[in-house]
């Protein structure tokens, strides 16, 4: 009997003619995310196999495959060539640690199959009733479930539900191509990241700091969030770091202060295009979220999204709750890092009270004060580019 | 010289001393500091952390370093939250920074459980299943022990105390076993586990508490922050860089070692039954350890009488040493002549052991001993 990893795939099933694109994609992600392993990945009919694995790495794999954007489910199953005494022997070895109430489900993808899922199903639970006295049948709200996966490969593979994880679901990464996230290194990028990898983007990520005015932890705080978002990203990220205190200090020094922000944030988009027409990335994605500061009312984003000229801004937040941002961030793990207390470039020369709506006109008035391209023109050429490996 | 009391501790490998020293000398800045250099310091410290998890195989939990197993066990205790009425379990063969800290935690009002020892030194798990109940909230049994070298199926109590209780947190003091016999958190399904980095040829003064990650941890230490604030104090770069060193050093090597020393514990026993000297073991597991009780002597008169002879040994844990009485072998049914008469010998597989020599001076002596 060995131990298997079973994986189903969620939304690509709806698929129709493209559906074997995004089965491959997968399958890549899946082979990246486990290579250190060295284990099998393959492919059998509307799964995928994960096998020959030293048990020991069983807990790192599955918590690695709970991160693979397109896995809906997966089982640390025990397979077996399906032929009903060895899907007897094992049903029995499965369960013969439960106690309380189960039921048995059978799914018979394998349609000769000699009996039926449901024959399955109570042949089974019959035999586990009678090797094991703790057990009774519930069929309605059962305790345990014991899965029977009878498979197209003559394989048939079996778990209880207490080894059955979700995973997050969405479209495998790279499969809607490539994008370049603001990452800041608060709460709400890093989430906005893993949204946009359950969607299939495939991101890269821009963060703007402001050397000497922010600190050197501040920059590892965004490293180090990016560490942890690299599994989700297909295994790694390429942080492109830029400094925009020179913007900051212009602006200090010539324009009205209360739109220091304002000022700022259009110069960070407009590094962000340049950066994304440059390396051919498709989209700009934002953490940003209708109402929660300043910067981020529908007249700032208005303000601040006209000087991008043709490339789409993605905000997979507008919308969130800030209770509903920290619950991801928690769950993915980001949150603890994100709240550590080093100050990032947006509270630099932070204004006593910044415009929350700014006017365009006015805010081109200010930028004209400073020469804002050839500053853009200095901050771009100084990008630095780190790849972070999960 | 002849050091046969590695279970106390362990000499520095030169590897890990060179380590250590480009980290006092060279690469000295304050892990906490925001200046380039020291932000490269408090990366390798990130990246041994994480290397230490992996080692242990432990992928729903972070890592604390601390200066001792002892500050480790005392976190456990701290962050079980106790309050009068609650119930918590430990092993009689628990090393004291264990046991005493049950005591005090006795001393307020906590029910504490002490589970007893099979005679071959492993916990009696029928014992802790008839004591464990859905009023426990902290279980502390050792993987290893360090008198005996008795190894604990801490899966299977780990198992039995989250089936009654599946909120009751387990703790496992794994300073005998993390790099010398397999360890694999995830697999054994505790909440904590401690080790330390001077037993493995590390440095002293540095060890580390492996939590489960939705764990609240309640610091002993307050002051700077350092830690996620959990465990103040500037942080011990070269300890904790000497520790990772060793720590790599011992998995890169661990199954030779493991095979090595278990060849030398062998043919300790084999020249020992040679000698014609009355003796027996005293448990039966890491190879690392050998505790043996000989017939009508005392231990520490013996130890004292070989020290003559520049061999050191211990009678039992050095931690517990000055006690006259051995609690854990008391524990495991052991006569009281077999108790007095205790030995503790314990390897490296470093060192070149003449181990025909070795007895034969041990047998001369009880010789001379028993006049």
């Amino acid at each position: 009997m060995e131990k298997v990893i079973l994986i189903k795939y969620g939304e690509i099933y709806l698929k129709g003619k493209n559906r074997k694109f995004f089965e491959k994609t997968l399958e890549n992600n899946i082979k990246n995310a486990l290579n250190e392993f060295n284990c099998v990945v393959s492919r059998i009919p509307g799964r995928y196999e994960v096998s020959g694995f030293d048990p020991k790495f069983s807990s790192k794999i599955l918590s690695a495959v709970g991160k693979i954007a397109g896995v809906f489910s997966f089982s640390l199953a025990s397979v077996v060539d399906s032929e009903l005494e060895q899907i007897e022997n094992i049903s029995i070895v499965e369960t013969e640690d439960l106690d309380g109430t189960f039921k048995v489900v059978t799914n018979r993808a394998d349609k000769t199959f000699l009996k039926s899922s449901m024959e399955i199903s109570r042949h089974i639970g019959g035999l586990i009733l009678s090797k094991n006295k703790s057990l009774s049948v519930d069929i309605h709200e059962p305790e345990h479930i014991l899965n029977i996966d009878v498979r197209e490969n003559k394989k048939t593979y079996v778990y209880v539900s207490s080894n059955d994880h979700k995973g997050i679901g969405g479209m495998p990464v790279c499969s809607s191509g490539h994008g370049l996230i603001l990452l800041s290194g608060g709460i709400d990028s890093p989430v906005a990241f893993f949204m946009m990898n359950k969607r299939g983007v495939k991101l890269h990520a821009i963060h703007f700091h402001s050397f000497p005015y922010t600190s050197n932890l501040a920059k590892e705080k965004v490293l180090d969030l990016a560490k942890i978002l690299a599994p989700f990203n297909g295994g790694e990220i390429g942080v492109y770091l830029c400094n925009v205190a020179k913007v900051q200090e212009a602006v200090h020094e010539n324009c009205n202060p209360d739109y220091m922000i304002t000022i700022l944030r259009r110069a960070m988009f407009k590094i962000a295009e340049r950066l994304s027409k440059d390396k051919n990335y498709s989209m700009i994605v934002t953490g940003e979220n209708l109402g929660q500061v300043a910067s981020q009312t529908i007249e700032s984003m208005t303000v601040v999204e006209n000087v991008v000229e043709s490339t789409p801004i993605l905000r997979p937040l507008v919308a969130f709750d800030k209770t509903e941002i920290i619950d991801i961030a928690r769950r993915i793990d980001t949150f603890e890092t994100s709240i550590k207390p080093f100050e990032d470039c947006c509270t630099v020369f932070l204004p006593d009270s910044p415009v929350t709506k700014p006017r365009l006109e006015k805010v081109v008035f200010e930028e004209a004060k400073i020469d804002l391209e050839k500053i853009i023109d200095e901050a771009y050429a100084g990008i630095e580019r780190i790849i972070i490996k999960s | 010289m002849i050091y046969l009391d590695n279970a106390a501790t362990t000499q520095c490998l030169d590897g890990v001393v060179d380590v250590m020293n480009n980290y006092l000398k060279h690469d000295y800045f304050n892990a906490s500091s925001v200046y380039a250099p020291a932000v490269k310091v408090r990366r390798d410290v990130e990246n041994a952390r994480n290397e230490l998890l992996d080692m242990v195989f432990a992928s729903n939990h972070k890592l604390l370093f601390v200066s001792c197993a002892t500050e480790a066990n005392n976190t456990i205790f701290e962050s079980a939250t106790l309050r009068s009425g609650d119930k918590i379990i430990v092993s009689a063969g628990e090393h004291p920074s264990v046991f005493e800290c049950a005591k005090q935690f006795q001393n307020n009002g906590v029910e504490v459980c002490v589970v007893d020892l099979l005679p071959s030194g492993e916990i009696d798990e029928e014992d802790f299943a008839r004591k464990m109940d859905r009023r426990v909230k902290l279980v502390s049994v050792m993987m290893v022990s360090n008198e005996t070298g008795a190894v604990n199926n801490i899966k299977r109590i780990c198992k039995i105390a989250k089936k009654v209780n599946p909120r009751v947190l387990v703790a496992t003091d794994g300073v005998q076993a993390f790099g010398k016999i397999d360890v694999c958190v995830d697999d054994l399904g505790v909440d904590f586990f401690v080790m330390s980095a001077h037993k493995i040829h590390g440095p002293k003064g540095i060890g580390a508490l492996v939590y489960r990650k939705d764990i609240h941890i309640s610091p002993l230490l307050w002051g700077g922050g350092q830690e996620n604030g959990l465990r103040s104090g500037t942080e011990n770069v070269a300890g904790i860089m000497g520790f990772f060193e060793a720590a790599k050093l011992s998995m890169k090597n661990q199954k030779s070692n493991f095979e090595k020393v278990q060849k030398i514990r062998d043919e300790f026993i084999d020249e020992f039954q040679n000698s014609g000297v009355k003796f027996s073991v005293n448990g039966n597991g890491s190879p690392f350890i050998l505790s043996l009780s000989f017939d009508g002597i005392r231990g520490e008169v013996l130890l004292h009488a070989l020290e003559e002879h520049e061999i050191l040994v211990s009678t039992g844990s050095a931690c517990s040493s000055k006690h006259s009485d051995n609690r854990i072998l008391s524990a495991m049914g052991k006569s009281q002549a077999e108790v007095l008469g205790n030995v503790r010998i314990s390897f490296n597989a470093h060192d070149a052991y003449d181990v025909k020599n070795i007895v034969k001076i041990f047998a001369s002596t009880i010789e001379k001993l028993k006049g």
